[in-house]
C-alpha cells in the first residue's frame, strides 16, 4: 500500500467496518427467538405451546399415555388399600 | 369483507404443519444457518468455546418418553375423545397421594391452586405449575439471549423441548423434597394421631409427585402434538377451573364442616339452607362461609367472565389486502389482550413459586431470624383446614385477607394490585416481543403470504405492526392485572376470580384453535361437527 | 421535581397511549356480547358440569380408601 492512497484509508476501513458490524448486528437481531418464530409452530402471543418437535428418546404412542396415567392412579389407590389393609404405613 | 380466522395462523398452516415434517428444517438449510451462527465472529466465542447448556440434556434425551407425531392428520371427532380423555385422566389423578390424609392437611396455597390445576395432598398437588414455570423459564431465558438456542436447527429445538420436560420434573422433585422436609404434609393433629409417618414413607411423595409431574407433561404433549385440541396446558387449565367453579357453584356433594354436612355448591347450599334455617341466616351463611365457595365468590367470579368475555372481544382492525386475490379486502385483527391470559398465568405462576419455596424455607428454618421477614403461616382456627399469611414479605404480595392489624388490611391490596400490575405488564411486554408474535414476525407472515397492509409500504408493515403490538399487550395485561387485583385483591375470592378468568380467556383462545381446525378439517362430516354446526 | 417528572413520565405515557388504543378498538355490541356471554358462559358452565360429572367417580374410589 502506497501512503499516497488519500481517499480512504483508515477512515473507510472504519466506516466498513461499522457497516459490517451493524449488519451482523442486525442480524443477530433477526434470529428467531422462539419456535414459532422460526417457524416450527408452538407458543404464540396468547398460548403457552411447549411440545412442538419429536426428539430423540424412546418413542410412546398417545394411547400408552393414557394407560400410563391411569396405571399411575391404580397403583395409588393399590397403595391406599394395601396401606389400610394392613394397617401400617411402608 | 371477510376476517381472517385467528390472530396467528393467516393460513392456519403453521399450526397445521405440527404433525408433518416440521417447516424449516430442510436440512441443507438449517445446517447452512446452524454453521453462520457458530462461526465465532457473529456469535461470543465463548457459545463455540464452551459446552453449551442446551447440550447439557443430551444424555438424558434418550430416557425420556416422548410421544410421537400421529401419522396422518387426526380426524376432528378423534380430536375431541383424545382431548376429553385426557382431561378425564387428569381430573382422575387428584386422589390423595399415598400415607396422607388430606382431611388432616392444611393447605398454604388455596388462593393460587385454581389456575395451575392442583389440588392439596393429591396427586395433582402441584398440577400444571412444573410444566408452566419450566416453559417460561426456557422461553424467557431463550427469548432474552441468556441461553442461546438456535431455533432455525432442528436439533436445537429437540433439546430445548427436552430440556422443558426435563426442568419440570426436576422441579417436581425439588418442591416435594423442599415440603416434605417442611412437614407439609403431615397431618396438622400431629399430636392426637397415634403414628407419624417414617422416612420411606416420605419417598413415596416424592416418587409419585415426581411420577405425576412426568404424566402431566405426557399429557400436555400429547394434546400439543395435535392430537388433541390446543395447548395442553390451556386445555387442562380450563377444564379444571370450569370444574372448580361448576362444583362451587352447583355442586350437589356434601362433606361435613364444623356445622355439619354442607354442599359444596354455594348455590345448593343456599336452598339446602332456606329449608332449614331462618331466611337471614340463610342467605348470610350463603354468602359468607369460609371453608366451602360460597355465594360472594360465585358472584365475583361471574362478574371476572363478564369482563373476561368483553375484553376478550375488543380488538383494532387493521386493513389489509391480499395481492393474490385482487379487489378483496380484508382486516387483520390485533386483540385487545394481546397476550391474553398468559400475563396473569406468568404473575401468578411467579407466586406460587416464590409461595412454595417460602414457606419450606420458612419451615425447615424456623428458627433463623430472616424467616419471619419472608412470610409468616398460621393455621386457621376455625377450619384448621388452612394456613394463612399473616405476616412477612410474602403477605403482602399476597391476596390473602387474614390479619387484624388495621394497616396491614389496608397496605396489603396496594401493594399486591402493584405486584400483579407491575410484573403482568413487564411480561406482556417482553412476551409479545420474544414469543414469535412481534411486528417483525407477523411482517414476516404477511410477507410470505403477499398480504399488505393498506396505506403502508412493504417495507413499514413490520415497524407500524411493532407501533401497535406492544401497546396492545401491555394495555391487555394492564386490563387483566387491573381486573384481578379488584377480585381477589380484597381477599374474598379465595383464587376463583382469577381461576375463572384465566379459564375463561383460555377458552377463548382454544376456541379460535377448535374453530380453525374445524373449517379446516371439513369438520362437517364428522359426529360432533353436525352437533356444532346445530348450535 | 425534575427527577420526580421523569420517574411520572413513562407510567403516564404508558396510560395515555393505552387509553388511546382502548378508544380506537372496536368493542362488541350489545347483542353481539349478550350472545357472547350466553354462548361462553353456558359453554364454560356446560364444561365444569361434565368435569364434576367425571369426578364424582372420585366418591367411590375415596370410599374404599380412607
Amino acid at each position: 500500500m502506497s501512503s499516497s492512497a488519500v481517499p480512504g484509508g483508515a477512515k473507510t476501513l472504519a466506516k466498513r467496518k461499522a457497516t459490517q458490524e451493524n449488519k451482523l448486528k442486525q442480524q443477530l437481531q433477526s434470529q428467531p427467538t422462539s419456535t414459532r418464530a422460526a417457524g416450527a409452530g408452538g407458543s404464540s402471543s396468547t398460548m403457552l405451546k411447549i411440545y412442538t418437535d419429536e426428539s430423540q428418546g424412546f418413542k410412546i404412542d398417545p394411547l400408552v399415555v393414557l394407560v400410563l396415567a391411569v396405571s399411575f392412579i391404580f397403583s395409588v389407590v393399590l397403595l391406599h388399600v394395601l396401606a389400610k389393609v394392613t394397617g401400617k404405613f411402608f | 369483507m371477510h376476517r381472517l380466522a385467528s390472530g396467528h395462523n393467516t393460513t392456519g398452516t403453521t399450526t397445521g404443519s405440527t404433525y408433518r415434517v416440521p417447516v424449516g428444517s430442510s436440512p441443507a438449510l438449517g445446517s447452512r444457518r446452524c454453521l453462520q451462527f457458530c462461526q465465532p465472529e457473529l456469535v461470543e466465542p465463548t457459545l463455540c468455546a464452551s459446552v453449551r447448556l442446551l447440550d447439557l440434556a443430551k444424555p438424558f434425551v434418550s430416557l425420556l418418553p416422548e410421544v410421537e407425531f400421529p401419522y396422518q392428520k387426526i380426524g376432528f371427532d378423534e380430536k375431541i375423545v383424545y382431548t376429553v380423555a385426557s382431561v378425564a385422566v387428569y381430573l382422575l389423578a387428584s386422589l390423595p397421594l399415598s400415607n396422607v390424609s388430606q382431611g388432616r392437611l392444611a393447605d398454604p396455597f388455596t388462593w393460587l391452586r385454581t389456575p395451575f390445576a392442583s389440588q392439596a395432598g393429591t396427586a395433582l398437588e402441584f398440577g400444571l405449575l412444573p410444566i408452566v414455570t419450566a416453559g417460561f423459564l426456557w422461553q424467557i431465558l431463550a427469548g432474552l439471549k441468556i441461553v442461546k438456542v438456535s431455533f432455525e436447527s432442528r436439533t436445537d429445538r429437540e433439546l430445548f423441548q427436552s430440556w422443558q420436560k426435563l426442568t419440570a420434573v426436576l422441579i417436581a422433585v425439588v418442591y416435594s423434597v423442599l415440603l416434605t422436609f417442611a412437614g407439609y404434609f403431615d397431618p396438622v393433629d400431629q399430636f392426637t394421631s397415634q403414628e407419624s409417618v417414617p422416612i420411606w414413607g416420605r419417598l413415596t411423595y416424592i416418587v409419585q409427585l415426581s411420577f405425576m409431574a412426568l404424566i402431566t407433561a405426557l399429557l400436555v404433549e400429547l394434546l400439543d402434538k395435535g392430537y388433541g385440541f390446543g395447548p395442553g396446558i390451556l386445555a387442562l387449565s380450563t377444564a379444571w377451573s370450569a370444574t372448580q367453579f361448576a362444583t362451587s357453584f352447583v355442586g350437589i356433594t356434601t362433606s361435613v364442616t364444623s356445622r355439619g354436612w354442607e354442599s359444596h355448591g354455594a348455590l345448593v347450599q343456599l336452598i339446602r339452607n332456606i329449608r332449614n334455617k331462618s331466611f337471614g341466616l340463610a342467605i348470610y351463611e350463603a354468602f359468607t362461609r369460609e371453608n366451602l365457595a360460597n355465594l360472594t365468590q360465585i358472584y365475583i367470579a361471574l362478574a371476572a367472565l363478564g369482563v373476561a368475555i368483553y375484553f376478550g372481544n375488543c380488538r383494532v382492525d387493521i386493513p389489509i389486502k391480499s395481492a393474490k386475490v385482487r379487489s378483496m379486502a380484508s382486516v387483520y385483527p390485533i386483540k385487545l389482550l394481546y397476550c391474553g391470559a398468559l400475563p396473569l398465568v406468568f404473575t401468578y405462576a411467579v407466586l406460587y413459586n416464590l409461595n412454595i419455596i417460602g414457606f419450606a424455607v420458612t419451615r425447615i428454618f424456623n428458627t433463623a431470624p430472616f424467616a419471619k421477614y419472608i412470610g409468616q403461616w398460621k393455621l386457621d382456627e376455625f377450619t384448621s383446614s388452612t394456613y394463612n399469611l399473616t405476616c412477612g414479605f410474602l403477605y403482602f404480595i399476597s391476596a390473602s385477607p387474614k390479619n387484624i392489624s388495621p394497616i396491614h388490611l389496608l397496605v396489603r391490596p396496594i401493594t399486591f394490585s402493584l405486584f400483579t400490575v407491575i410484573v403482568s405488564v413487564l411480561f406482556a411486554k417482553s412476551w409479545s416481543n420474544i414469543s414469535g408474535s412481534s411486528g417483525r414476525d407477523l411482517a414476516k407472515q404477511f410477507k410470505e403470504q403477499d398480504i399488505s397492509m393498506i396505506g403502508h409500504r412493504d417495507t413499514a408493515v413490520g415497524k407500524e405492526l411493532g407501533k401497535i403490538i406492544p401497546v396492545a399487550a401491555t394495555t391487555g395485561a394492564l386490563i387483566v392485572a387491573g381486573v384481578t387485583s379488584v377480585a381477589e385483591g380484597f381477599g374474598l375470592s379465595n383464587g376463583l376470580a382469577v381461576g375463572v378468568l384465566i379459564g375463561v380467556l383460555s377458552a377463548l383462545t382454544l376456541l379460535e384453535s377448535v374453530m380453525t381446525e374445524f373449517q379446516q378439517s371439513g369438520g362437517m362430516g364428522s359426529q360432533f361437527g353436525q352437533l356444532f354446526q346445530q348450535r | 421535581m425534575g427527577e420526580f417528572d421523569k420517574l411520572t413520565e413513562a407510567p403516564v405515557e404508558f396510560l395515555r397511549e393505552g387509553s388511546q388504543f382502548v378508544a380506537k378498538c372496536t368493542k362488541p355490541s350489545k347483542k353481539e356480547y349478550l350472545r357472547l356471554i350466553r354462548a361462553v358462559g353456558t359453554g364454560f358452565l356446560m364444561m365444569g358440569v361434565v368435569g364434576y360429572a367425571i369426578k364424582l367417580i372420585h366418591i367411590p374410589i375415596r370410599y374404599l380408601i380412607v
